[in-house]
């Protein structure tokens, strides 16, 4: 065992680790909300309509799921921008990307959850007089959003972990600034060790986060 | 689309490697996770503890960053480890967690009176644990962990 650790150079770089965490946080919340309204606005559509759109809609949740993130991150990177003759940064293209990922997965979850709500609710909310429209809104969506709650956590972190995949098309996050300090001081050993408990702190703090809100809106059952 | 024609062979050899990858992975792991999972749930604090503390760490970390830390991180200390060996490792490594997080799930929903039952006919403790844990691992591996281990093996032959 010859190797001497030196932290030195680690956190004379620190700065890439710190911008690339946050970085990393801005992408997953990004790729949550742009998911969560692609995988509702699919859920909804999903319930109401019939066999033809349901079949689309599975179809598009198959594709995704059953292709590597990786392949994706390529394909709206390279791929799209050589057809359609534009380019975007590598930032929006790996949110677009992660937006379209999170909504396949989550339209699953959503539409687990719509089918969960109580019968019982929404002839509650029928028979005070609410408009289809408004047992959507504040009967249906709220107690939906109780029921999924611990998997929406879950695919949060998830996709938290997801974004270092970015790092493979340039997009200068957390595990971007990890390579880019070992391909300029190789550095491996310390920069990862660095790097992997910054991941881990971040995915525990998340989760403990997600957990309070968890049982603050915990559905309690009678 | 002719160069297209022309690197399906090479893309064909990607494709066994994978399946070859992704088959070792899956057996790996699904002996080694429920061995740990069985330890989780049941073993003393001190067998408990160790496996709480892997697979937290394994799972709170991308699996990138893992295959990076393996490949590029083993040569530093002086263990010589090939790309396959190390996509190998990693994977197994950061399945193992999943799968035994999965096993330590399906042996606390083991029903009290289940339990009671397989006593009362006069099994061991392993074999209603042991089955139960496999059985149920086995059905995950076939749902959602079968799809991220696809996933993560795409990821490394990029």
């Amino acid at each position: 065992m010859n190797y001497h650790l030196n932290f030195h150079f680690v956190w004379h770089y620190f700065g890439r680790l710190e911008w690339g965490l946050v970085l990393s946080l801005e992408l997953a919340v990004l790729g949550v909300l742009a998911g969560t309204v692609i995988g509702l606005t699919l859920a909804l559509v999903a319930t109401a309509s019939g066999r033809v759109v349901r079949t689309i809609i599975a179809a598009y949740v198959e594709f995704i799921r059953n292709v590597p993130l990786l392949l994706l991150v390529y394909l709206v990177f390279y791929g799209v921008p050589s057809v359609g003759g534009f380019a975007y940064s590598p930032t929006t293209s790996f949110i677009i990307t992660l937006a379209v990922y999170a909504g396949a997965y989550l339209v699953e979850v959503f539409r687990a959850g719509l089918l969960a709500v109580p019968r019982g609710l929404i002839d509650a909310g029928r028979a005070i007089g609410l408009t289809p429209a408004q047992r959507v809104v504040w009967v249906t969506l709220p107690t939906m959003f109780r029921i999924v709650l611990p998997s929406l956590g879950n695919a949060f972190i998830s996709l938290f972990k997801d974004t270092s995949l970015a790092s493979v098309i340039a997009v200068p996050e957390l595990a971007y600034g990890a390579n880019w300090i070992y391909t300029n001081t190789f550095r491996i050993i310390e920069v990862y060790a660095v790097v992997t408990p910054m991941y881990l702190v971040t995915g525990a703090l998340l989760l403990l986060g997600l957990r309070l809100l968890e049982r603050r809106f915990a559905v309690r059952r009678a | 689309m002719r160069l297209m024609l022309t690197s399906l062979p090479f893309l064909w050899q990607g494709l066994l490697v994978t399946l070859e990858v992704s088959g070792i992975v899956v057996v790996v792991s699904l002996v080694l996770g429920v061995v740990l999972g069985t330890g989780l749930t049941y073993g003393p604090r001190i067998v408990a503890w160790p496996i709480r503390v892997y697979s937290d760490i394994v799972r709170g970390t991308p699996l990138l960053v893992l295959i990076f830390f393996v490949y590029y991180g083993l040569p530093a200390v002086g263990v010589k480890i090939g790309n396959f060996w190390a996509a190998l490792a990693a994977l197994a490594a950061f399945e193992t967690a999943h799968v035994a997080e999965t096993a330590r799930g399906a042996l606390q929903s083991i029903h009290l009176g289940q339990t009671e039952a397989a006593k009362a006919i006069g099994l061991t403790f392993e074999q209603p644990a042991g089955a139960a844990s496999l059985s149920a691992a086995l059905g995950e591996y076939c749902g959602r962990d079968c799809e991220r281990q696809r996933a993560c093996l795409a990821g490394w032959h990029r």
